[in-house]
């Protein structure tokens, strides 16, 4: 990349942020383990708009393959070895596996039949981990001891952060390059007209099973380190109730408008899933209304609202000005 | 072997209640394009209106009027929600009746409480009855009984009326028969609130034997999502057929391995997608775009 285009790009920023976030979120009342769970969130919901996004395939089932990366990332210490890049290869190796099984079966699917299939599978993945307590622990979860890398102790949340910040930006920087790469155009080509797409020559099967592979394999990392950020798995991210909320977090901050949007939107809603479990144990609601309220008032998402060129901002800024008499760009 | 006979008895009434819920489920998957995550909700409802109404007027008044608030409630989210994401992407369709069912769940928890209730069978159908071979539950044989004229009665409607062909043909491509001429919002919301019913009457029928709790419809609604997958989306044969065959299989693995009886019907979703992609009796579609 050339200079001018690193410092306009929101990558440059989204690192800054990050970077300088544990020493300002305290003092707007977070916590650097807030800022560590944000940042393994948005790198689960980038990995997830992957697929949603960037292919046009809407799984609804995602958090199986996050919930198999803490999985495996705890049985990986427990039995083989506790050196952590081993585990987190083994956590993204275990969700990529999984999804490539899943993948040859739903791949042909499109639309809310595909999405149906994903649903039907995560919940077969969650009823795996809930009812086999020999090896998962079933509903009191897996529990294995907290890692580190050489000198440095993972148990440190500052040390922690950077090293989930380290991950984060990698992969991240890694997703935008697939994306503006040709197959990251034949994903989007998919996206916009399977048919052809197909007729060009491009099968089809091939960049949407890549695509349901890769974004499960890094949905498993962002497991792997919640993993390593609670020294313990649980099954409960597995089921499709909690699958819904990595989808909410890439419509709320308009990942289907903006390669961005899933990191703002996570952010948003790991900060409001703290705020408001604090206020009431009916927080359910406020999230399921939340939903309802986003897809009717704001299906782009907050970045697709304010993007150039199709955001219901712009529409009606443009209406304004048209009926303010003043021209209109 | 009495043990036995009567836990395939169990299976096929489980099932058939499951085809309660599945049939609405499938219906509205086909003609709206959304997966309705509400039905969860929906049968809820129905278990704890049943419950607060029999404590005034009795079971069977309840078993009309708990349905038919379901019913209003159900027609109620479609008007207001549903109808504006008609014609979008799939995915917002999808995201509501989630966002819902969530908000729903959590309105039941809230009034009355996380914690479950038992609920009986009316007097009359206390107790179990000689089959000759074995007693078997008199509720039981109600409740099945009840579901098969049910089910008929949503069979004769969709192949014996000119409104059950319109929801057939809009099953099978849902724009076309706006296309034709048809009021495709008034069959959506139709077809919203008899599968709002269907889902209703289940919860009633099911509380006298699982016990009424917030979760109760959150646990339910998979089995129903396997069977409309098994059956074939749309299909209303295939829908029955998956329903018998994911309520026997629950019901006979628990007798052989209690552990793995909810994993069963999803080994039997994996073999038959393999087998036959679109369900055992789907065809292709308008969902498949």
């Amino acid at each position: 990349m050339k200079a001018k285009a690193i410092i306009r790009s929101p990558i440059l920023y989204i690192a800054l942020i990050f970077l300088i976030l544990p020493y300002v979120f305290p003092v707007i009342g977070g916590y650097t383990d807030l800022g560590t769970e944000i940042m393994i969130m948005a790198l689960f919901a980038l990995a997830y708009n992957m697929l949603l996004g960037h292919t046009g395939l809407m799984s609804f089932g995602h958090g199986a393959y996050f919930g198999i990366g803490a999985y495996a990332l705890g049985l990986t210490q427990l039995h083989f070895s506790s050196n952590i890049w081993v585990c987190l290869l083994f956590a993204m190796l275990a969700a990529g596996l999984a999804a490539f099984l899943i993948g040859l079966v739903i791949i042909r699917k499109s639309g809310i039949y595909f999405g149906l299939l994903t649903v039907a599978f995560t919940q077969m993945f969650f009823t795996i981990a809930f009812r086999w307590r020999e090896l998962t622990g079933g509903e009191d979860g897996l529990k294995f001891q907290p890692f580190s890398w050489g000198p440095l102790d993972l148990k440190s949340p500052l040390t922690l952060y950077y090293f989930v910040f380290a991950l984060f930006l990698v992969s991240m920087v890694l997703f935008y390059k697939i994306t503006k790469s040709p197959v990251g155009r034949v994903m989007r080509a998919n996206k916009y007209n399977r048919d052809r797409t197909m007729v060009l020559g491009y099968n089809i099967y091939r960049y949407r099973l890549f695509a349901y592979i890769l974004s499960a394999l890094f949905s498993g990392l962002a497991g792997g380190l919640s993993g390593v950020r609670i020294a313990a798995a649980f099954a409960e991210p597995m089921t499709w109730v909690s699958s819904g909320d990595v989808v909410m977090m890439v419509i709320l901050g308009g990942g289907l408008a903006n390669f961005f949007g899933p990191v703002l939107g996570a952010a948003i809603f790991s900060i409001l899933q703290d705020l408001i479990s604090t206020v009431t144990i009916h927080w359910m609601f406020i999230f399921g209304m939340l939903f309802v309220f986003v897809i009717l008032v704001m299906p782009e998402g907050i970045l697709g609202f304010f993007s150039k060129d199709q955001g219901t901002y712009q529409a009606f800024r443009q209406r304004m000005l048209k009926s303010l008499g003043m021209k209109t760009d | 072997m009495e043990y036995i006979i009567s836990q395939l008895f169990n299976g096929i009434i489980l099932g058939l209640l499951y085809a309660l819920i599945a049939l609405g489920l499938t219906l509205i998957l086909g003609v709206m394009e959304v997966i309705n995550f509400v039905h969860a909700a929906l049968f809820t409802f129905g278990a704890y209106l049943s419950l607060v109404l029999t404590g005034y007027i009795g079971f069977w008044p309840s078993l009309i009027i708990a349905p038919f608030i379901v019913g209003l409630i159900g027609i109620l989210y479609e008007t207001l929600t549903f109808r504006r994401v008609y014609g979008k992407d799939p995915l917002f369709g999808l995201l509501l009746a989630f966002g819902l069912v969530l908000a729903s769940t959590e309105v039941i928890r809230m009034i009355w409480g996380p914690t479950g209730y038992a609920l009986n069978p009316p007097r009359e159908l206390v107790g179990s009855i000689n089959l000759g071979f074995m007693p078997y539950s008199k509720y039981r044989i109600f409740a099945g009984l009840f579901t098969l004229v049910l089910i008929f009665l949503m069979w004769a409607f969709l192949e014996k009326t000119t409104y059950g062909m319109v929801i057939k043909a809009g099953v099978s491509d849902s724009e076309m028969i706006g296309a034709l001429g048809k009021n495709l919002p008034k069959v959506r919301t139709l077809v919203y609130s008899i599968g709002s019913i269907f889902a209703g009457i289940a919860g009633v029928l099911l509380a006298p034997l699982q016990g009424v709790k917030p979760d109760m419809g959150m646990a339910i609604i998979m089995p129903a999502f396997v069977v409309i997958v098994v059956g074939g989306v749309g299909s209303f044969l295939g829908t029955i057929i998956g329903s018998l065959l994911v309520g026997l299989t629950v019901t006979i693995v628990v007798m052989v391995a209690p552990r793995i009886s909810d994993l069963a019907m999803y080994v039997i979703l994996a073999i038959i997608i393999l087998k036959r992609p679109r369900g055992l009796m789907g065809e292709k579609s308008g969902l498949e775009a």
